[in-house]
């Protein structure tokens, strides 16, 4: 079942075909399996009010969030298995490490993906989509599954849901700062393997902007870009990053062109500027992406990096994670990704 | 128009100047593999990049700087992602039964480590070879290019499998055998494939890259490369400090095992590589084996000179091609002169513009500093002898207010003992050695705000031998002369202008820089290290502190203080003891260190020794220069060094009670007590250390 809503504009980066779309009421989605993370942020099950959702299993990630005793979490998760149930899907819970524990969990859910594919998927004994809503989901794992899924061929199409977000206005600019602890590769997408013989840093901007500095001397790069992203929806979350703009801009000398604004929710216009910041640099250069806004960046991100490569993900890992409310506001978004390369996409009913 | 001063590395331009520098010519010629240390900015990369052959032949003003080349140089820089990669390989590559053998698993590491290492030399180094023939500058024909990619598949390459025909093979489709193989190999273990479907091929350390360049040196022939004797081959690889101490040992034994034509040049953050030690049993690298060149231990002559090319090198390339016609001086190297710029100055000539320019609220400080000045003309002029007045150098040009300033600190015992027959040698000495005192006491009786840290020789202490640091300062002078916004005439004029830039915007601008530093240390501190602004803050103020609130009483009066030395083994006691973590501590130290903030000077110019190690028991360390003007410390490096108690310093890394500054004056209270609190602290007779008997 083609969702026209998609028929009409896909753009090429590498082997993936991307599009995407708003909505403000529902949208039908057909794919094998959904995935959601379970969060405290109530926007977590944002996805039972804007999906149609037409799929074989409700796959639930708990990030080893069941001992937490929040009671947003147990919310989520009683409102998810509703939503199942509603819907006439198998509700399902994958018990994960503590999401920090990032190497573990890839591996708990490769196994388990491949597993969930050769039961329900509908293309040879492998997932031929796969809907997952990320407005929860650590951006670490959002990578991993596109490199896993469409740079490595285990799954054939993937569609994103992201819940914009409403940020109450305490004037409080430490609530959005997390603390880093480490900056890791993502699995997969490590780009040229180490060496290189220049060095490029690509930074998204988010809120939590002031990460910006420790990954400038952790990297030691030799040329900075960074992405702002604009959406003229949060007033304190567009003057904190016009604070950050202009530190950073004195601190390193950083032009005009260096920096510039793209939407906030834009998929295709982030890879676009990600692509212009890169065009002329050498062929062995050693591009280091690492973005801190919208988790739209981060599907960005993993697919800039399966189209070039010289380009490797940065993740934070956070020392720990703010646990604060995000509702929806309303407005939904939806990122249909395809792997070209794969068979399946000739498919019909696939765009 | 941009500042040519303005992004602070040279490698964020899309088109680098580089210079080819005397010192990148000896690493060049050196036929010993040479290991370049140095700190953040102290001009590693560039120095590296001006003897790599491509960057050589693609930049005509690089190419006219190093004439006809007797090296072939392959450059690459790692990255932070290259040891969890060999690691997470080796996880997957070492069979199960052998897991708990230390010994086997670290050579089987070895193995990886260097064939990993080895081909991605190889694929770069053929890659090369290409790229510099379709450009015409080698000139090798089609059936050697065949024979020669033959020759290597044979004799070191046997595993990859050639796919077509023979006849249509070349080192191009040699080299994209090695990239898939690594591709294949290595890409497969770092996802997780594990041993049995990985193609890997162990190879012994070394071998690979001998014979590869080995079978491709007579290749390399062509205008642009010397032909008498056999060329270098050097591979350079930039920011080592990336690799596990394991796998710098590797590195090193790799190093040590290459013979032939093969020089390494490695380059790392002194101090945080390890320069001796290999994998080999019983088997260091010494300065037999490779040398060790340090960038921070140039003279400041040299770095003055470099400061004095890079300056006018950029102003230079930063003029369009057509406008460099009316520079007086065509040379790129001096067309800009730094020291007529700055001026070269000296503490006396820059209080007297001082004086001259002051506002009458500083009245009564400018009396006193000039009756100082010229009470000691007085006095020298009747104690000396003209030939002695000679000796001391005099800088008539200005009052000589330091020498008052120093000569009214010796107590006046101390100046009768003077009394006719004066030891011209000892006074020049003690001259010499008090002039940042000086500076800073003539600014404190001025009442100064800022303090002018001005002039050709304060601004290159300032700069403490890193060039980023004076970048960034003369990045500030130029948006100051160029206020009234640039134009090409006026930086035609910043150039070509024979005369001092005014001291007032050297000084505003110099500050400027200073409290920049201060700046972006806190903002980079903020997700990160708390403790690196800590230390900074807190030691910033101990050494204004110690500089100058000891002037007075003779065997204090130094302002050569500021070195702190930190026991490590009884810092690590007390954090023990706390239940802290006791890696923090020199975790904090080496980023600081890393990130320009001090500087290690315990184990300087003893890289060498054999003994030197990472481990070292002591450390030594003090303020970067730049931070002088914002502390208002003295510009010049301090000698005298003062032992920190552990205890104090894991109390202001760690357990934070006090703010950096109130640290910092309850520490320069414990080292000097005034007199009154030495009273208090005299141990009573009758103390038994719980009543108080005052």
């Amino acid at each position: 079942m083609a969702s026209p809503m998609f028929s009409n504009s896909y753009r090429v980066y590498g082997n993936i075909a991307v599009s995407e779309h708003v909505t403000e009421t529902t949208v039908p989605i057909k794919a094998d399996i959904a995935i959601v993370a379970l969060g405290w942020e109530s926007r977590c099950t944002a996805l039972e009010k804007h999906c149609e959702l037409d799929v074989r299993q409700l796959l639930v990630l708990d990030f080893a969030l069941k001992g937490s005793g929040s009671a947003a979490v147990e919310k989520s998760r009683q409102a998810l298995s509703e939503f199942a149930s509603r819907r006439g899907v198998e509700f399902s819970e994958l018990s994960l490490n503590p999401s920090i524990d990032y190497q573990r969990n890839m591996h708990t859910l490769q196994v388990s993906l491949t597993e969930i594919g050769r039961k329900l998927g509908t293309y040879h004994g492998t997932l031929r989509r796969v809907f997952v809503d990320c407005s929860t989901m650590p951006r670490i794992y959002m990578q991993w599954l596109i490199a896993y899924g469409l740079g490595g061929g285990s799954i054939h199409a993937i569609d994103f849901g992201y819940a914009e977000g409403t940020y109450k206005s305490d004037g409080d600019a430490t609530a959005f700062s997390s603390q880093v602890d480490r900056y890791e590769t993502v699995p997969l997408l490590e780009g040229s393997g180490g060496m290189g013989d220049e060095k490029l840093l690509l930074v998204g901007l988010g809120g939590d902007a002031d990460m910006f500095y420790g990954l400038v001397h952790e990297f030691s790069p030799e040329r900075v870009a960074v992405l702002v992203p604009r959406s003229e929806l949060h007033s304190e979350v567009d003057s904190l990053l016009d604070l950050q703009i202009a530190k950073v801009k004195e601190m390193y000398r950083l032009e005009d062109d260096e920096i510039s604004d793209i939407p906030a929710f834009g998929l295709a216009s982030c890879l676009d500027a990600m692509k212009a910041h890169v065009a002329g640099t050498g062929k062995r250069a050693v591009i280091s992406v690492f973005v801190g806004g919208p988790k739209v960046q981060a599907i960005a991100t993993a697919i800039f990096a399966c189209s070039d490569k010289r380009v490797q993900v940065k993740a934070r890992i956070p020392k720990s994670y703010p646990h604060r409310e995000v509702g929806a506001n309303g407005r939904y978004h939806i990122y249909r990704l395809i792997d070209l390369t794969s068979p399946a996409c000739s498919l019909t009913d696939t765009w | 128009m941009q500042n040519p001063f303005g992004p602070n590395r040279i490698e964020y331009e899309s088109r680098p100047v580089l210079w080819f520098s005397q010192k990148a010519g000896n690493i060049a010629k050196a036929a010993k593999p040479v290991f370049v240390a140095g700190t953040r900015g102290s001009g590693k990369t560039s120095i590296l990049r001006s003897i790599s052959t491509v960057h050589i032949l693609e930049d005509q003003n690089l190419n006219a700087q190093t004439g006809t080349l007797d090296w072939y140089g392959v450059f690459f820089q790692l990255n932070e992602t290259f040891s969890p990669l060999i690691d997470n390989a080796v996880l997957s590559l070492v069979p199960e039964p052998i897991r708990l053998d230390p010994m086997a698993v670290s050579q089987r590491q070895f193995v990886i480590f260097s064939h990993y290492l080895e081909l991605k030399i190889v694929e770069r180094l053929l890659e090369t070879l290409s790229s510099l023939r379709r450009e015409g500058h080698l000139r090798y024909s089609a059936s050697s290019d065949r024979d020669t990619a033959l020759n290597i598949h044979v004799n070191a390459l046997h595993f990859l499998q050639i796919e077509g025909k023979r006849e249509f093979f070349g080192l191009g489709e040699l080299r994209s055998l090695v990239s898939r193989h690594i591709e294949r190999c290595f890409n497969a273990l770092f996802s997780g494939g594990g041993l049995s479907n990985s193609p890997f091929f162990a190879t012994d350390p070394g071998t690979v890259l001998s014979k590869v360049v080995t079978a491709v040196s007579p290749l390399i022939k062509g205008p642009a490369f010397a032909d008498d004797g056999p060329l270098k081959f050097k591979i350079m690889i930039d920011d080592c400090e990336v690799l596990t101490p394991l796998q710098q040992q590797f590195l090193n034994t790799l190093v040590r095992k290459t013979r032939g034509e093969v020089k390494w040049v490695l380059a790392y953050i002194g101090g945080l590589y390890d320069t001796i030690r290999t994998v080999l049993p019983g088997q260091s690298l010494s300065s037999a084996d490779r040398d060790v060149e340090n960038l921070d231990l140039t003279s400041d002559n040299s770095f003055a000179q470099l400061c004095q090319n890079v300056a006018s090198l950029r102003l230079f390339y930063a003029l369009p091609d057509s406008a460099r016609g009316k520079l007086k001086n065509g040379d790129p190297l001096t067309a800009f002169s730094l020291k007529k710029r700055l001026g070269i100055l000296s503490v006396n000539q820059i209080i007297d513009r001082v004086i001259e320019s002051a506002s009458p609220e500083s009245s009564e400080g400018r009396l006193k500093l000039i009756h100082v000045a010229e009470e000691a003309r007085e006095f020298l002029s009747l104690k000396l002898t003209r030939s002695e007045r000679g000796q001391l150098a005099l800088n008539f040009k200005a009052r000589p207010y330091v020498e008052g300033l120093v000569l009214n600190q010796m107590s006046g015992k101390y100046r009768d003992l003077l009394g006719d027959a004066v030891d011209v040698r000892a006074v020049q000495r003690r001259i010499a050695r008090k002039q940042g005192w000086a500076f800073l006491e003539a600014c404190k009786i001025l009442r100064l705000h800022e303090y002018p840290y001005v002039g050709h020789q304060i601004i290159m202490q300032l700069s403490d031998h890193c060039i980023r640091d004076f970048l960034d300062i003369m990045g500030e002078i130029y948006l100051r002369v160029m206020s009234s916004g640039p134009s090409l005439s006026r930086m035609i004029e910043f150039i070509n202008t024979d005369t001092e830039i005014p001291i007032e915007q050297q000084r505003q601008a110099v500050i400027a820089a200073s409290e920049k530093k201060v700046q972006g240390l806190r903002s980079l501190a903020q997700p990160f290290e708390e403790e690196s602004v800590r230390m900074v803050r807190a030691f910033g103020r101990l050494t204004a502190k110690l500089q100058t609130e000891l002037g007075d009483d003779e065997p204090n009066g130094t302002t050569e203080r500021g070195l702190f030395k930190i026991n490590r083994e009884e810092l690590r006691a007390v954090a023990d003891k706390m239940n802290l973590s006791d890696g923090k501590i020199d975790e904090v130290l080496k980023r600081a260190e890393k990130d320009g903030f001090i500087r290690e000077v315990s184990d300087r110019g003893k890289l060498e020794s054999p003994d030197y190690h990472p481990d070292a028991k002591e450390v030594t360390i003090r303020l970067h220069h730049r931070f002088a003007p914002h502390f208002r410390f003295s510009y010049r490096g301090p000698y005298e060094v003062n032992t920190l108690p552990a205890g104090r310093v894991v109390e202001l890394l760690m357990t934070r009670t006090h703010t950096p500054e109130d640290w910092a004056d309850s520490v320069f209270r414990d080292l000097y007590p005034s007199a009154e609190e030495w009273k208090h602290l005299q141990g009573s007779l009758f103390d038994d250390g719980k009543s108080n008997v005052q």
